[in-house]
């Protein structure tokens, strides 16, 4: 028997096609119907277009898309010879950005995704106070990250070779403040951070999963990967309990005429990305403790992700304890004559590895090539080897949980189709 | 120099560029007052829609002063560019918002509008927009999904018949019958979506960039054939808020304008809301000082810009660009993208991706140059933009210099 349906909620919409069988969940088909043509727009424009072109792929994760596109022009400028190093207090502001914007898609997704999600299954009424507690995080983490970017989404404060701003003692201080509330409100609610144990809002989340019985739902092939080595996080193939080093050449993209999102594979294989594969390549004590008890199920999957939104409010915080504002803001001239080169940008943005890669001939993007995480989760697969959130899938009891499988992924289709 | 040229620059410059009428005279405001009274008695004695909450006790709940709330009442009062005596009225009609159905849609975009207005500011976005405004149906913030999710939508559009402000999201592809985008198991495309919900609404504001003029979708080559709401949508009031993202502030004043006055802001020739696109961001700009001396930064990171000087010559389309941002800013009105020194990349025009790009100064970025003098309006000014050739306005840049300023070069000679 098959059934269609369509899933969409926050972040976009997907048609996903459920196969059952015996009453369970055995295959499902994922589509995404949609897309804007970004690459090829973004094709023919001076490079530096890029920098403001890029970040509009996404309006969830315009921040990353952005850093992606930066990475991509700054390592094509050093492949080309142009040598140059971005001060302490450019990369500080850039990454700080970043921690911005992945703790508060981290806490949205927990707040408006996962827990509404987890009073549904249990056929409970959803507290009305959900979308106020994401809001008080969100608005103060995105201020602060405003001070530095000028608005989110869509920021365009970055230029090759540095940022534009130049923020003074009393703007740091601003943001500290800001970010100080967020860890408050975290230690009230999500981590005591004496005895590292989960609080209310985390205690729910367990809660809810465990009279659902659905902690270890969702497992997949524990083939995990990060591409990024960052200021939080390193790179790394994580297979089956034992860790490698990562070989961009291994990434292959294939294009399916179903679905506007192109497949991508590492080393032949599907892979997750996201926090849960960030967590345990870096080998974070405390995920892996609960990666031994839980695997790939969702409980894991969720810790991981709002853990790491707290380690990164403690960095965020210690970024602006160390910025000196007194350093450069750019180090780069505009380069009058014309430049001809290619570059990879890597971002570990929210949901996992993006990568921008380009191609430029005399000032021109001639190519333009975005892989997004959410193409590595979603990826379709064949029959015989399928994607890993198609793997994970399998077996679910109802549509209901199904839903929350993927919802642990949080797909995000605008970036996925582009 | 010819005097007849300084001449017209100066015009160009001082011209006060947007004839927004904010003085209509004691008579015209006394009569809005009282039709303004009235609306909100009607709405006041209509039930709360949707999840409709009461906005007192939110605030109350939420540690809001009343004075707080007040503070913001008589800024936003200011924005829609009504008297100070109208402070109470809209603080009345922010309160009974929650008579006004909401829907929103979104089509080929990021969703960023919904990001941005997701920390709208002020009272704080959950309790004026999704508290106070009943959203009926918002397609990436709802809870439900799938079939449940459409048959909310239809119990709405039914329910709320002639009644509702549709407020679209991204742009319409066209490309191949529209089949780039589709939406629901039955694979309606975006363009029959947005007819038919359309048809059952008050009015419709197209949200963004995208939704306005077809955006980013719309930029050469076009891949999907992407056009914005007012080319599909004919026989109804379209409100365009352009700008990538659109201010939060300025979709709130929307529907409190509608609330207040049952009727739609006064739009220019573009259809954007005069409250909000009445000048040019280099009006009000706080680098404007330096643009009048000027004082350019020559270089990302230079003393110019340690110095906050204005970025005209690294790309900014202050100068050609209609919005509020250097009033209301972003992100609760923290900063925006000139206050970190990155210049305007004129978002809220009309094809600016292709026509104003970034980076490249305006004198190199061939786009014709707004011509007029003091008589122009702003609806007048606006299609000078896209049609008429005139003086570059780098010319300015030059001409500021040789009336002995200030010169950068200088140091270096």
């Amino acid at each position: 028997m098959i059934k269609k349906d369509i899933i969409e909620k926050i972040e976009g919409e997907a048609d996903v096609v459920f196969t059952k069988k015996n009453g369970v969940v055995d295959d499902i088909d994922l589509i995404f119907p949609y897309s804007r043509g970004i690459e090829s727009i973004l094709e023919g424009r001076e490079y530096r277009d890029a920098l403001v072109i890029a970040p509009r792929v996404c309006g969830i994760c315009s921040h990353s898309h952005l850093i992606a596109a930066v990475n991509a022009i700054e390592d094509g400028f050093r492949k080309a010879n142009i040598a140059f190093e971005l001060t302490e207090k450019a990369r500080c502001i850039r990454d700080f950005a970043l921690s911005c914007e992945l703790i508060q898609n981290h806490i949205k997704w927990l707040y408006l995704v996962i827990l509404p999600e987890l009073y549904k299954i249990n056929r409970l009424e959803i507290p009305g106070d959900l979308i106020k507690k994401a809001s008080k995080i969100t608005y103060a983490i995105t201020k602060a990250m405003a001070i530095f970017t000028g608005q989110w989404p869509h920021a365009s404060y970055v230029v090759a070779g540095g940022v534009s701003c130049d923020p003074s003692y009393v703007e740091v201080l601003q943001a500290k403040a800001l970010v100080d509330e967020v860890l408050e409100y975290m230690h009230e609610a999500l981590f005591n951070p004496k005895e590292m144990s989960i609080l209310k809002d985390m205690e729910s989340v367990f809660t809810l999963l465990e009279k659902a019985d659905i902690l270890s739902l969702c497992m997949h092939t524990e083939n995990f990967l990060a591409l990024g080595d960052t200021f939080f996080s390193r790179s790394g193939v994580y297979k089956e309990g034992i860790l490698s080093k990562i070989d961009i050449e291994k990434i292959e993209e294939i294009t399916r005429y179903e679905s506007k999102a192109k497949d991508v594979l590492y080393d032949h294989e599907f892979v997750e990305v996201g926090p849960l594969a960030r967590a345990l390549i870096n080998q974070d004590e405390i995920v892996n403790g609960i990666y031994k008890e839980y695997k790939s199920g969702i409980w894991s999957r969720i810790f991981a992700r709002i853990f790491e939104g707290y380690t990164l409010t403690l960095k965020a915080k210690e970024i602006l304890e160390c910025m000196d504002v007194s350093q450069q803001s750019c180090v780069l001239s505009h380069h009058k004559k014309s430049l001809s080169f290619s570059g990879i940008g890597i971002v570990e943005a929210a949901r996992g590895s993006l990568v921008h890669e380009i191609v430029i001939k005399e000032n021109r993007i001639d190519t333009y090539n975005i892989i997004t995480p959410s193409q590595w989760n979603l990826s379709r697969g064949s029959v015989n080897k399928k994607g890993v959130a198609r793997q994970a899938v399998r077996g679910a009891r109802s549509k209901e949980e199904a839903y929350l499988i993927l919802r642990s992924f949080d797909l995000c289709s605008v970036c996925t189709t582009q | 120099m010819a005097e007849g040229r300084d001449e017209s620059i100066k015009k160009l410059f001082d011209a006060k560029s947007a004839k927004v009428n904010t003085n209509r005279g004691e008579e015209y405001f006394a009569d809005l007052y009282v039709k303004c009274q009235k609306r909100l008695g009607e709405l006041k004695a209509m039930p709360a829609t949707g999840g409709g909450v009461d906005l007192r006790k939110v605030l109350e709940e939420d540690g809001f002063e009343r004075r707080d709330f007040l503070k913001w009442a008589s800024a936003t009062t200011a924005m829609l560019m009504l008297p100070a005596s109208f402070t109470p009225l809209v603080a009345e009609a922010a309160e009974v918002m929650n008579r006004i159905p909401v829907v929103w849609i979104e089509l080929s975009d990021c969703a960023g509008n919904s990001e941005a207005l997701l920390r709208s500011d002020g009272p704080k976005i959950d309790e004026i927009v999704l508290d106070i405004i009943s959203l009926e149906f918002h397609e990436t913030l709802q809870a439900a999904a799938g079939h449940q999710a459409e048959k909310q939508l239809e119990e709405a559009l039914e329910l709320f018949r002639g009644k509702y402000i549709l407020f679209v999201e991204g742009a319409i592809p066209l490309g191949i019958d529209g089949n780039f985008g589709t939406l629901g198991a039955k694979a309606e495309t975006f363009k029959d979506h947005l007819l038919r919900l359309a048809d059952g609404a008050a009015a419709v504001v197209a949200v963004g960039s995208c939704a306005t003029y077809g955006g980013i979708p719309a930029a050469a080559p076009n891949p999907t054939d992407a056009v914005g709401v007012m080319d599909i949508v004919k026989g109804k009031p379209v409100i365009n808020i352009p700008a990538c993202p659109a201010n939060p502030a300025n979709i709130v004043g929307v529907v409190l304008h509608y609330a207040l006055t049952g009727s739609v802001p006064e739009l220019d020739s573009l259809l954007r809301p005069k409250f909000a696109f009445g000048y040019r961001i280099h009006d009000n700009c706080e680098r404007r000082a330096h643009f009048d001396a000027g004082e350019y930064v020559e270089e990302w990171g230079d003393e110019g810009a340690k110095n906050n000087f204005c970025l005209y010559k690294m790309g900014c389309k202050g100068p050609m660009t209609f919005n509020n941002c250097s009033i209301i800013r972003y992100n609760e009105s923290v900063n925006w993208p000139i206050g970190v020194g990155r210049g305007c990349i004129g978002c809220s025009e009309p094809d600016f991706w292709d026509k104003y790009a970034y980076e490249r100064p305006m004198a190199n970025a061939h786009i014709k140059a707004p011509t007029g003098g003091v008589e122009r309006t702003v609806d007048q000014f606006g299609l000078g933009l896209l049609t008429a050739a005139g003086i570059g306005i780098g010319i300015h840049a030059a001409a500021s210099v040789m009336a002995g300023k200030k010169n950068s070069d200088e140091k270096d000679a």
